[in-house]
């Protein structure tokens, strides 16, 4: 049983150390979610171009927009990727956490050009917050480090699972701490159960 | 002894609000879990209409959100006003807008003329309207002119910055009580630098490698 408590706290200790650069990261990115902070809307945006690229005979649309961006040096996370045959041009916006590009492409002369925005830091956060998120399924995930980000964000969920239960065991042993634990867990039941209840039913 | 005052206080903080937010953790973290996907199959659910007609009279209100507010006093529905005449409505309609709760939206639709309002509640699956409790906060938010109008989700997004802060409270607190423990300084660098570097890769070596 002691084996098994200095195994817990231990286990407690290394992953909430390895995990905390990644809850600082959400935890700030809520705040500035929740405020609707927008940090570098304003930055500026460069386009560049316009160059002359081969647009591929591509249904599928990632293909089609990895393949294009390949040509002008570009890579990063495609978001919707959009045919518009009436304005005859392909939009491919491509993100990089706190920078944004667009590549927009003439489809009858073939010239690209790129929009780049780098609103940074912060809005980087947020992009991270968000990815991959509950859009874009089926899409989002079609970078390597963004797929790699994804696995993070479930593991960090995981992680979370296991330090708030760890915690929850590592305080039942504290007997010094038992009443005023549970008087901060009924607490923080009482509330979540009433603000629950009234956001869903 | 000011020392052995912060460690001792600084512990029992690290306990207490680990317990306070113990259930608001779970359910971001699981609710982020199912955010991110979506494809598993418990987590789809198809969402079901209920159409009804009520009657209603012309609200004092002239503006648009002021009429809107009246018409969910008269109809007794209660939550965030998410979008007024956003479409606009078709005629002869004169008035439409969405309430959202977490688990069900009630679009509304009315024609003062006639005193009727045409009401539509579509409601969603138990996971979908969990996992919408992540982001019921800021949807309200989101887009210009909107804000939140509805008391649950004021006192919800002030408890969403709460859990952040106290996040950020006992990550700092967990920290300093590593700290104090000197056997363990060794290991705990290694955890917390190996966080660092591969957190510090997606937030800023991503654009730095890929500009």
């Amino acid at each position: 049983m002691k084996a098994f408590y200095r195994w817990t706290r231990d286990l407690h200790l290394w992953l909430g150390l390895f995990l905390s650069p990644f809850l600082v990261v959400y935890a700030v990115s809520t705040i500035l979610i929740n405020h609707n902070a927008t940090p570098g809307r304003d930055a500026p945006e460069e386009t560049s171009g316009p160059v002359l690229v081969v647009v591929p005979d591509e249904e599928d649309r990632i293909r089609l927009g990895r393949d294009i961006i390949a040509q002008l040096g570009i890579t990063g996370e495609l978001g919707g990727v959009r045919r518009m045959p009436a304005q005859q041009k392909i939009v491919i916006p491509v993100n990089v956490p706190g920078k944004r590009q667009v590549v927009t492409v003439d489809t009858t002369t073939s010239l690209a050009t790129v929009a780049t925005k780098s609103p940074g830091f912060l809005s980087g956060l947020v992009y991270l917050h968000f990815a991959p998120g509950q859009h874009l399924v089926g899409i989002s995930g079609n970078w390597f480090w963004m797929r790699l980000w994804h696995w993070m964000a479930d593991a960090t969920v995981y992680v979370v699972l296991f330090l708030t239960a760890s915690g929850v065991y590592l305080w039942t042993v504290l007997k010094a701490e038992r009443k005023v634990g549970l008087i901060c867990l009924g607490a923080g039941a009482v509330s979540f159960v009433v603000l629950v209840c009234g956001l869903l039913f | 002894m000011a020392r052995r005052g912060l460690t001792y206080w600084n512990r029992k903080l690290h306990i207490y609000l680990g317990l306070y937010f113990l259930l608001f953790l779970w359910l971001f973290a699981v609710s982020g879990l199912i955010l991110n996907n979506t494809h598993w199959t418990f987590v789809k659910s198809k969402p079901v209409d209920v159409r009804s007609e009520e009657p209603v009279t012309t609200p004092a209100a002239t503006d648009d959100f002021g009429m809107a507010q009246d018409v969910m006093r008269q109809l007794d529905i209660s939550g965030e006003i998410h979008a007024v005449n956003r479409p606009r409505p078709k005629p002869p309609h004169d008035l439409f807008f969405s309430v959202v709760r977490a688990q069900y939206f009630t679009f509304v639709q009315v024609n003062f003329d006639e005193g009727v309002a045409n009401v539509r509640v579509r409601k969603w699956g138990f996971w979908s309207g969990f996992a919408r409790l992540h982001t019921v906060a800021s949807m309200s938010t989101r887009g210009q002119n909107m804000f939140r109008d509805w008391w649950m989700t004021k006192v919800w997004s002030v408890c969403v910055d709460a859990l952040a802060i106290g996040v950020l409270a006992m990550l700092c607190g967990g920290i300093y009580m590593w700290w104090q423990i000197k056997p363990k300084r060794r290991v705990g660098i290694v955890c917390l630098s190996l966080g660092c570097v591969s957190c510090a890769l997606f937030v800023i070596g991503l654009r730095a490698l890929f500009t």
